[in-house]
């Protein structure tokens, strides 16, 4: 369509991505008009330098929040999703196996332990997850998200209640798993206290984040059920252990006394497992939907 | 009731509503740009003229359609715009709206002595 002119012509690679990113209807003639009021109004008035910057302005000005997401929505959901739903759920599915692989390789790699991970990055990662889960609220109002967390956040303080109740009557002899390790042939899965609860933690958020997403058909949707499910658990946990020192005294220390677990370790994998979760969610769901439709 | 516009709104399709000016005559996104410049004397962004017209479109006041390009375009098409019966209604509400708000209201306003 541009081809060669004695003309001049913008920024090649502002105007690419304005392309790209405009919708297929409005590719042409808007970057049209824009070019026509670069080449008849902003080179003469300002020179080449200036009128590229021009250029830039006005792409930035029409690359909105709005445009963005309809452009990932064009790119995800109709190109795909719409006319290949099974593709699309196959892929949502493909994804979550693939990341949950790689999160248990991790934490296997860890001793179950807090994985060795540069900081910045997965805050980013999380600060994304969580920020695309707000995103599914409405309203201050919409309380479905409370209510849809109130099972996963019960399940939650009750494994953590189980565990503080174990840890109370049979105290975990630390010594002897540090000496253990030391010992040739030691496995951590002969010390089922040390991932047992983890494990119950992560089944209960991808529950979470599976059922969100199941119902909604929206990843986002199913973080944020996680999300709430791990906060609600953890206050539940919270009133659990007071209730405990009130009632028996402090007792035996347990190492996963809520205030040593933090409410935002919680959160954080509330969020990575919620979303993983939600994600195998997204990608059941459409697949069950297809085979419903067909006759 | 017809559609409740905001000001840019009714900027924009003001600049629709007047079929014997140049601009009623050859309403493409460019003009349209410089028009509501000119009415709300001041600068305005080529993206929230467009994110409006997109969105008048929407609603129905307005309708497009797409007609040749020129050389200084590369050839690229041009989006004529034009305003719809429902458009016209919306603005004639927004004027009586405003007119009923300033009804006995001596203009201008003296702030507190």
């Amino acid at each position: 369509m541009s081809g060669r002119s004695p003309l001049p012509d913008p920024p090649r690679w502002v105007e690419a991505t304005l392309r790209a990113l405009l919708a297929p209807r409005d590719r042409d003639t808007i970057t049209g008009d824009l070019l026509e009021e670069y080449r008849e109004v902003a080179v003469p008035a300002l020179g080449t330098y200036g009128a590229g910057r021009w250029y830039l302005r006005q792409a930035l000005s029409l690359l909105t929040a709005t445009r963005v997401r309809e452009f990932v929505a064009r790119s995800l959901r109709r190109d795909r999703m719409v006319q290949h739903p099974r593709v699309a759920s196959m892929l949502w599915a493909t994804a979550a196996a693939v990341t949950l692989s790689g999160v248990v390789l991790l934490l296997m790699s860890s001793h179950f332990g807090p994985p060795r991970l540069p900081l910045g990055p997965a805050f980013l990662i999380l600060a994304l997850l969580a920020l695309s889960a707000a995103t599914a609220v409405r309203s201050a109002a919409d309380i479905r998200f409370w209510r849809a967390g109130l099972l996963w956040g019960g399940l939650f303080a009750a494994a953590m209640v189980i565990r503080m109740a174990v840890d109370s009557l049979v105290p975990a002899d630390v010594e002897d798993f540090v000496l253990a390790r030391g010992r040739s042939g030691f496995s951590e899965f002969d010390y089922p206290r040390r991932w047992l609860l983890g494990v119950a933690l992560v089944v209960i958020f991808l529950g979470a984040g599976f059922g969100g997403a199941r119902r909604t058909r929206q990843v986002r949707t199913g973080t944020l059920t996680a999300m709430v499910a791990s906060v609600i658990g953890f206050l539940l946990t919270v009133a659990a252990a007071a209730l405990r020192s009130v009632l028996v005294g402090s007792g035996p220390p347990s190492s996963i006394d809520p205030p040593l677990m933090g409410v935002v370790v919680v959160l954080g994998l509330g969020t990575v497992f919620g979303a993983i979760g939600a994600m195998f969610g997204r990608g059941l769901s459409g697949l069950t939907r297809k085979q419903a439709a067909a006759p | 009731m017809a559609e409740v516009l905001g000001t840019f709104e009714q900027a924009v399709l003001l600049a629709l509503a007047r079929p014997g000016t140049e601009l009623g005559k050859e309403a493409y996104g460019r003009a349209i740009l410089k028009e509501v410049g000119l009415r709300l004397d001041r600068p305005v962004a080529a993206g929230a003229v467009y994110a409006t017209l997109d969105r008048l479109e929407e609603k129905g006041l307005i309708s497009s359609r797409v007609g040749p390009g020129t050389e200084v375009r590369s050839g690229r098409p041009r989006r004529f715009y034009a305003i719809e019966p429902a458009g016209v209604r919306a603005l004639n509400e927004a004027k009586a709206a405003v007119e009923r708000m300033w009804a006995g209201v001596r203009w201008p306003l003296k702030g507190p002595a």
